[in-house]
């Protein structure tokens, strides 16, 4: 009897929260299992064809459409024309994960997303321009500092120190020093 | 390319994409509460998954499998990447990966960040052949990794440094700022069951009869079944099937103190009689690397499984239950121990259900693994019998490694190193017991000697045996009535349990186990690896 009150009571706020934040009512898959499984798929990848990365495919794509177009950037910089202009496992990886990350919101009851992250929201307010231009921004941070280093979270953390790799964790080191401090200036809640 | 390579590929990322998106990696909200140290949930799931990972690549780097691809250490380099990458994540709240995962769930600013990665991404090109000289190349380190620093071999430092990680993940509090919230998994304490009924001044043997002849009649079955699995024994399928029986039928009340009885005074009294399997003299025949690594083995596991327990929630004489299961000897240390420290008869049902299941998978794993490090029988032996759990398990794990032949070195050393482990359950239990009774307070039981009267009888047994006074026939007839005995207490367990109170436990038992598992696992490895 206590259990069916309870859970009346709290009925009602879930309700109310899931028609203003749909995106709060959903529960993540819980952290233990999802890093189990990823460092299963680590291991998997490793054991059949090589460590898991992302950057890097954002760069190979970029060669792939300099050769369609015919572009003389390829032809010109060294860097690109070491990556190829082929398709490679790495950018099929990329598609992948696409397709999983679709699969996966497909699959869940709400499909709802947050337009703005709350997080965002809170703290400066509901103008999307903003919001777009600051994440413009931030992508075009996170490749420049991924490729100058070699990876990034995929290639350099996860499948990285996962090989016991000292430049992963160099990597890892330095991205939270700087991402703890800035996120911290940029986002703390006002008590 | 092969189409092999294309599916693969794709079916890989796939997986990933689907993994972050589940973890909900792929929302910007969760990897700022992270780095603003508020819910650093997706830290820990990140340090899992390389915990778990280096462990996996450490074994498949020493059976030669490894397709690894260590990337190089300019340490400029990726020491700045790293920095201006840390700007980009915590103002954006994207990596290179979850926004596409994000993009593909419908964020629109991921679409963006996508966009400004490509533009960042071209302009490092462009600039790439600038920074070649001033800040990629000097201080370029090579592709150095923790193996090829320390010298040590890539397995024995993979699971180290794995099992570390695991650690780590687990022990950091979710939390590392601020004030917490209000718990959001409040303690369950599920009254679901009538209490038995207070047993009414009269004739014991009346009351108690039809639900010990229920447990007998279970075990029985159990016997049955078990002769035609060999791979399964006696007491799973006790408790298995009265478990059914038990959620399945209605019970009439009358059978539970019969049931209560089996479930506490028989399963005593078998754990009491497990001394006979134990001669000092073959436990002593592991010599000093042997006793030193069982040592570690069970004294390690259990202060690290009862710390994970109690770090994951889980009542003091869960944890206590289940870590005994990992370090000692499985199903009977759970028992023995429960007895000792007063445990709830579903955290015993509990803590036997998954300390079978991870012990169960070990003996199909070990022989693999081994394989696949290139182990010799005497260091499988030593592996096998200091970290799976149950004997029976530690058995079967070495005829499978010796392909079958019984009279293998891994299978004696194997078993050997095992009774090694049993034999601490003795000083285990009298110490728990000690401890308990002092936490629970000094006053009342001060008659309650710390010494249960079955742990006495398992070292009298114990004695007997070693001093070989009783005819080896009579042992073994001995051992086989005990086995009987542990069937139908296990019986007794099994229809005493009910399925809401196992679920109100819900998965954090297994997680702590899992945790106790490989850090046995690894432990002894290491140790064998370092001792022999």
């Amino acid at each position: 009897m206590a259990q069916v009150e309870a859970a009346r009571l709290e009925e009602i706020p879930r309700a109310a929260q899931e028609a203003e934040r749909p995106e709060q009512a959903r529960r993540p898959l819980d952290w233990r299992v999802g890093g189990v499984l990823l460092g299963l798929l680590v291991t998997l990848a490793v054991a059949l064809q090589g460590p898991l990365g992302v950057s890097g495919a954002y760069v190979r794509a970029e060669a792939m459409a300099a050769s369609w177009l015919d572009l003389p950037l390829l032809r010109d910089n060294a860097y690109l024309r070491s990556f190829g202009a082929a398709l490679s496992p790495e950018l099929l990886v990329v598609i992948g994960v696409i397709g999983g990350g679709l699969l996966g919101a497909l699959l869940q009851r709400s499909r709802k997303v947050d337009e703005l992250p709350r997080s965002w929201r809170q703290r400066f307010g509901g103008r999307k321009a903003v919001r777009f231009l600051v994440s413009f921004a931030a992508g075009a941070l996170l490749l420049f500092g991924a490729r100058l280093a070699g990876g990034c979270t995929s290639g350099h953390v996860i499948s990285g120190m996962s090989q016991l790799a000292l430049s992963g964790m160099v990597f890892a080191a330095a991205v939270f020093a700087s991402g703890i401090p800035v996120a911290l200036l940029m986002y703390r809640r006002k008590p | 390319m092969s189409t092999a390579t294309v599916v693969i590929s794709l079916l890989l990322g796939a997986s990933f994409g689907f993994i972050l998106q589940r973890v909900q990696a792929s929302s910007p909200d969760r990897i700022i509460a992270t780095l603003t140290l508020r819910d650093v949930t997706i830290l820990k799931f990140m340090l899992l998954a390389i915990g778990v990972g280096a462990v996996g690549i450490g074994l498949l780097t020493s059976a030669g499998l490894a397709h690894l691809n260590v990337k190089a250490l300019p340490l400029l380099a990726v020491a700045f990447g790293g920095l201006i990458f840390g700007v980009g994540f915590a103002i954006g709240g994207y990596c290179p990966g979850t926004c596409l995962v994000g993009a593909a769930e419908g964020r629109r600013d991921a679409l963006f960040t996508i966009g400004g990665g490509l533009l960042g991404a071209l302009v490092f090109a462009l600039i790439q052949p600038a920074l070649a000289d001033t800040v990629i190349a000097p201080l370029d380190l090579g592709k150095p990794t923790l193996a090829t620093a320390t010298g040590l071999a890539p397995g024995a430092i993979g699971l180290v440094f794995g099992v570390a990680m695991v650690g780590l993940a687990f022990a950091l509090p979710k939390r590392l700022v601020g004030q917490a919230q209000p718990a959001d998994e409040p303690e369950k304490d599920v009254p679901l069951r009538p209490v038995a009924p207070p047993p009414a001044p009269g004739n014991k043997v009346r009351q108690l009869a039809p639900g010990v002849l229920l447990a007998v009649a279970v075990g029985g079955v159990a016997f049955l079944v078990a002769k035609k699995t060999p791979a399964m024994s006696p007491l799973i399928w006790a408790i298995l099937i009265g478990a059914v029986a038990a959620n399945t039928l209605k019970m009439p009340a009358a059978l539970q103190p019969g049931i209560t009885f089996s479930a506490k005074q028989i399963l005593r009294l078998a754990v009491g009689l497990l001394g006979l399997r134990l001669s000092l003299s073959q436990v002593l025949a592991v010599g000093p690397a042997g006793i030193a690594i069982v040592l570690a083995a069970v004294v390690g596991t259990f202060l690290f499984s009862t710390w994970v327990g109690r770090k994951l929630g889980l009542s003091k004489s869960l944890s206590t239950v289940l870590a005994s299961g990992t370090s000692i000897c499985g199903a009977a240390a759970i028992v023995a121990v429960a007895g000792v420290i007063d445990a709830k008869e579903e955290e015993t049902a509990v803590g036997v259900g998954t300390v079978t299941l991870y012990g169960t998978l070990a003996m199909f794993l070990y022989p693999l693994l081994a394989n696949l490090m290139g182990m010799g029988a005497d260091a499988f032996g030593l592996w096998a019998g200091a970290s799976i759990h149950e004997v029976a398990q530690v058995v079967a794990a070495a005829f499978a490694f010796s392909a079958g032949s019984t009279s293998g070195s891994a299978v004696e050393i194997a078993t050997v190193v095992k009774l090694g482990r049993v034999l601490m359950l003795a000083p285990m239990a009298i110490a728990l017991s000690i401890a308990f009774r002092k936490a629970s307070g000094a006053g009342g039981g001060a008659k309650v000697s710390p010494v249960p009267w079955f742990v006495g009888l398992f070292i009298a047994t114990m004695v007997l045996r070693s001093l070989e006074v009783i005819p080896a026939a009579t042992v073994d007839r001995l051992v086989q009535f005990d086995t009987l005995l542990l069937t139908v207490a296990m019986a007794g367990l099994g229809l005493d349990l009910r399925w809401a109170k196992v679920k109100a436990a819900g998965m954090r038992p297994l997680y702590a186990t899992l945790a106790g598992t490989l850090f046995i696992s690894g432990l002894s490895l290491a140790m064998v690896k370092l001792l022999a």
